[in-house]
């Protein structure tokens, strides 16, 4: 089983898909075997901040069944170790994927034979997006330290975390009572904090699996774009805010610094961390894949390679 | 989402119960900072309801802790529903005033207004406004008497209104040649008003008024 990040985030032009594209060059110089996966469904830009035009295979293949397995489908990138799978020949009602395919494809994630594996989201809300972001415990968001970005980020936040308390109930055995609440998508649909009273009320016996089941979701987070002027402690006040008012824990990755030529380095087509490895942001950058892929798995040279 | 139910009020402001007087001082500060209306940390993540009612039990947390009688009342309470230990007491009584460590340095990023809003509810801070307010002639040394007794530094405003700190100081001094023009000096009257929650028109106004005065004798 791979370690799965997906990277989301609500706002766009946040710089999800640079993240991605720089975190996962990075794993894949430590020696992790890393595979980037564009699921900016209709919005696919990924291979162009990875320099490559035209993918030769992608997603589109997949789901068309023309290849069996996800593996096939997928490209190498100039960075050896990095691999890519593209969703840019994706036919233009793919934003919204079929729930049958949905499913198909995220099994299909999980079972990949790589070390890591990076799925680059798209902006909003959209419940297809939020599955994707709730495939893997180990989310991570991205935002900007601007009210516009914190305020999407929030909003992202709690509707991957509302759609999981509804995965979890009705995935399990619930009172009725709460199935139905959880269910109940029309105009009084409830809210995040009413869920864990109705449990409370309907169903005391469950509230710890709940409350356990929620607190297994992490959310980690990366603050982008961030100036000299920006309050340094804004991610880890973030933080504690969260923790004291979600179930879930969430973990602040670090700051990245804001840097004018990382426009040069998408313009040129280069990835920025390995065009200005000495800067300050490729330094940021390095820190964080020192949090979530610190050294090269050991075990991984005796897993068989289909 | 979880709230402060159920938690005390060292709990809410996140303090030890052996907590000195500058200590709630600061962690109130904090908590403003983070829940203020207008805190980038939690923008948008509370219902404008969720926000009020955060604010108002870190407000009640603040004004018993930082009342000697209430917080003594208080942790009486405690003790007796057996949420604390009696070794609560133990606290060292405060020192006098004049041995107090000095005014913890100002919280750079704290939500400004916010702090000035609730300083504002202070009997101390409405006298001192009304009085202002009453007087015909505004001079620089009210403005800032108010600032001091609201606690805001000259740094803080410069950071919001980008006024420059020596042009505050000027204003405050009184020194009338040191001045920007008037029609900038009427502008940044108000916006300092602004800051300090008093009525900018009548604040500009008085204070131009002194103004005119102290000019008067220098033309002689």
């Amino acid at each position: 089983m791979p370690v799965i990040f997906p990277i989301g985030g609500g706002k766009g032009g946040v710089g999800k898909s640079f993240i991605s594209a720089n975190l996962g060059a990075l794993m894949a110089k430590r020696g992790h075997r890393v595979i980037l996966i564009d699921l900016d469904l209709g919005g696919s830009n990924l291979h162009t901040l990875l320099g490559i035009k035209s993918p030769a295979s992608g997603l589109d293949r997949f789901l068309d069944k023309t290849e069996n397995r996800l593996e096939q489908v997928a490209v190498p990138t100039h960075i050896s170790n990095l691999s890519f799978i593209s969703s840019l020949h994706c036919s233009m009602e793919i934003a919204n994927l079929y729930h049958a395919q949905k499913i198909k494809l995220i099994n299909a994630i999980q079972r990949l034979s790589y070390d890591c594996v990076l799925l680059d989201l798209g902006a909003g809300t959209h419940f297809n997006t939020l599955d994707f972001f709730l495939a893997s415990d180990r989310g991570i968001f991205v935002c900007t330290p601007e009210p516009t970005a914190i305020e999407n980020a929030f909003r992202f936040i709690k509707a991957a975390y509302l759609r999981k308390l509804k995965q979890v109930i009705s995935h399990n055995a619930f009172h009725k009572i709460v199935k139905d609440a959880a269910q109940d998508n029309g105009p009084q649909a409830l809210r995040y904090n009413d869920i864990v009273d109705i449990v409370l009320k309907y169903d005391p016996g469950m509230e710890m699996f709940l409350r356990d089941s929620i607190r297994r979701l992490q959310f980690k987070f990366i603050l982008n774009q961030f100036r000299k002027n920006t309050d340094s402690a804004l991610g880890e006040k973030i933080k504690t805010v969260c923790n004291r008012h979600f179930y879930s824990p969430f973990e602040f990755l670090g700051h990245i610094d804001y840097d004018e030529r990382v426009t040069d380095s998408i313009l040129s087509k280069n990835l920025f961390t390995l065009q200005f490895p000495e800067s300050k942001t490729a330094t940021d950058f390095r820190a964080i894949v020192d949090q979530l892929a610190p050294k090269r798995v050991a075990s991984h040279t005796t897993v068989k390679v289909p | 989402m979880k709230t402060f139910e159920n938690q005390n009020y060292y709990e809410i402001l996140k303090l030890p119960f052996d907590a000195d007087a500058s200590a709630i001082q600061r962690a109130y500060r904090e908590a403003l900072e983070i829940y203020g209306e207008n805190s980038l940390v939690t923008y948008e993540l509370f219902s404008d309801e969720q926000r009020g009612d955060l604010l108002q039990a870190i407000d009640e947390a603040y004004h018993t802790l930082a009342d000697e009688s209430k917080r003594a009342a208080y942790n009486q309470m405690l003790v007796h529903a057996g949420l604390a230990d009696p070794s609560i007491f133990a606290r060292k009584a405060e020192k006098p005033a004049a041995a107090a460590p000095a005014r913890p340095a100002p919280v750079k990023h704290r939500d400004l207004q916010a702090w000035v809003k609730q300083k504002s509810k202070e009997e101390e801070i409405r006298q001192l406004t009304a009085e202002i307010l009453g007087k015909d002639i505004i001079a620089g040394s009210d403005l800032k008497r108010l600032r001091e007794a609201l606690e805001v530094e000259i740094g803080e405003i410069y950071e919001i209104t980008r006024i420059s700190a020596s042009t505050i100081r000027s204003i405050e001094a009184n020194q009338v040649n040191d001045l920007p023009a008037e029609v900038f000096l009427k502008s940044f009257l108000k916006s300092l008003a602004q800051i300090l929650q008093i009525d900018p028109q009548r604040t500009a106004e008085g204070y131009l008024k002194y103004l005119a005065l102290a000019k008067r004798p220098a033309k002689k």
